[in-house]
């Protein structure tokens, strides 16, 4: 064989290699729901469904991780900061009775100065952590969610149980729907009914596909959410083009080269957490209008493992992450959702099996990314080592 | 131009932007505020006149097509988007549902909606004020305080749903 037909069958056969290892997490995915779908017994028409429900529902919030993976700062897991705020703004709206679109609008605008405030604090905060960000935003989180937690809990309602000593104002943010607040005057309930604000956005515009065949069935689209997800996406694109986005992007590649070359790196970091924690805020409004009931004190703390699970699984890494990544991760991730209970069911006899499936395979998936993300970076070094050395 | 000119346009640009998402959310308080608007038909007296309450008849908020029907004495609560409406009011021939007379009229919302109802009859005699107040508004449920307790047996806590294990799981 001669030199150049065998360096370009071993580059061919290593570009297949290259492209399988990078791609690893969503072919695994790709063949476990390929394997999954089946046994499930689930229709064609209600997967697609679901899937165009799901999609529109977690989109924004995986939409709004891309923005710190860009500046270099890994997986934001303080993402759910930005989600308890989103949840004090729908809590307000609530409150005030304020529905359909302008409830969303007044939502998002009271969430925003809650939510730049948190990422600001946490921005600082991982500017102190260079290096461990995503473990640092994660205990962050669990940290800001104790003081949401007191907050709701106790300085909510019609009267406060915090009074300022001397003066006798309490200490309170006054909601009085006796919906929302428990009975004792103070704290707001387990779970809150959105009647006015359920699929607000989903049924601002939407249409109906009907899909003949053996068995016709139609498809609801949520156009308006749709239009606001595609919106997001250009925002991003244009984003990544200004100079702030070319600052985050130098930052990310090398913070000293960046430093050196007169970015501000640390403010730059922290806008990049604010942006994220901002536009979780409003992913979370988004997702909470399409459940239309919310959780006052659990619907935040999956948002980060669920969203950070689902852009793993789209093939995105701790550096890396593009919007194809998004849509490919939410789709293959909550396609798992749906299909493991049944899957589970129908194999073992028990859909409760199929949910610890299911779990186990979100979270470790993460740790698998976490280690596989270690493992390319070295692969990719040794490449370009041999590639320097012009090695066939 | 120097820094601290281009500083200051910066900042009274993003003192604009605030003052407009404040104006915003203002607009949005004002045109998505949802209002439970009792209905009333009874036989009111508003300010020293008598107005009966029509027999039978069709009112339709804002134009809606689908509208709905009262009767003499009838009492409902229709929910009701922002603070402007027009209502429609078709007073209905019994025996074969044809229009007798068509009254529109419109309203504000700017009354405490829990104490007040908006009265058919008045608007049917074309009557100034429309309001008449509610007899079964109660008012708010008493907040208790350190000087004024709350009575012994009731913690506040039952049925409502407070989480067992509020932190859930932890890392």
């Amino acid at each position: 064989m001669s030199g150049p037909c065998t360096s370009k069958r071993f580059k061919t056969s290593d570009n297949i290699k290259h492209f399988l290892i990078s791609n690893s997490v969503p072919i695994i995915f790709i063949g476990l729901s390929a394997l999954a779908i089946p046994v499930s017994g689930f229709s064609a028409a209600y997967l697609i469904q679901e899937m165009l429900t799901r999609l529109a529902r977690n989109s924004f919030l995986v939409l709004s991780l891309l923005i710190p993976i860009m500046a270099g700062m890994g997986l934001n897991f303080g993402m759910v900061l930005g989600a308890m705020a989103g949840q004090i703004g729908m809590i307000l709206v609530t409150d005030w009775a304020v529905v359909g679109i302008p409830g969303l609008v007044l939502a998002a605008i009271i969430s925003m100065p809650i939510a730049a405030v948190l990422g600001f604090v946490c921005g600082n905060v991982l500017n102190r952590a260079k290096g461990r960000e995503m473990v640092t935003s994660y205990i962050l989180g669990f940290f800001i969610n104790g003081i949401y937690q007191f907050v709701v809990l106790y300085a909510i309602g019609i009267r406060g149980m915090i009074r300022i000593p001397f003066t006798g104002i309490d200490l309170k943010i006054p909601v009085t729907n006796p919906q929302l607040v428990l009975s004792r005057g103070y704290g707001i309930r387990n779970a809150i009914n959105l009647t006015g604000l359920r699929h607000a956005l989903d049924n601002a515009v939407q249409f109906d596909i009907p899909v003949g065949g053996a068995s016709p069935f139609t498809i609801n689209v949520p156009a308006s959410t749709y239009l606001l997800i595609a919106a997001f996406c250009l925002f991003i694109v244009w984003f990544r083009r200004t100079k702030l986005g070319q600052d985050m992007r130098a930052i990310g590649q090398d913070m000293a080269a960046a430093d050196s070359a007169g970015i501000a790196v640390e403010r730059t970091r922290v806008i990049a957490i604010m942006t994220s924690t901002v536009l979780a805020a409003f992913g979370q409004i988004i997702f909470l209008q399409n459940i239309g009931t919310m959780n006052t004190y659990n619907s935040h703390d999956q948002t980060g493992m669920f969203s950070i699970a689902a852009l793993l699984i789209g093939g995105a890494t701790v550096s890396k992450a593009s919007i194809a990544n998004v849509f490919i991760g939410v789709s293959l991730f909550h396609l798992m959702f749906v299909v493991s209970p049944m899957a589970g069911k129908e194999l073992i006899g028990q859909a409760q099996l199929g949910e610890y499936f299911r779990v186990f395979v979100s979270y470790g998936i993460i740790a698998v990314a976490l280690v596989l993300h270690a493992w390319k970076r070295y692969q990719e070094r040794e490449r370009a080592r041999r590639d320097l050395r012009g090695e066939a | 131009m120097g820094k601290g000119a281009a500083g200051a346009r910066r900042l009274a640009a993003q003192a604009l932007v605030v003052l407009g998402l404040v104006a915003l959310a203002f607009l949005m308080h004002a045109i998505g505020r949802e209002f439970d608007v009792m209905i009333d038909n009874h036989a009111v007296d508003i300010g020293g006149s008598r107005h009966d309450a029509i027999a039978y008849g069709s009112v339709s908020i804002d134009g809606d097509a689908k509208g709905f029907d009262v009767w003499a004495d009838d009492r409902v609560i229709k929910k009701m988007v922002g603070a402007s409406h027009k209502l429609t009011i078709k007073i209905l021939n019994e025996d074969d549902d044809s229009v007798i007379r068509t009254i529109e009229r419109d309203i504000k919302i700017d009354f405490d909606t829990r104490a007040e109802m908006v009265s058919i009859a008045a608007i049917a005699s074309g009557a100034p004020d429309i309001l008449t107040p509610n007899p079964r508004y109660s008012p708010a449920r008493p907040v208790f305080t350190d000087d004024n307790p709350e009575p012994a047996g009731s913690d506040g806590l039952e049925g409502d749903g407070i989480p067992g294990e509020i932190m859930g799981e932890g890392p």
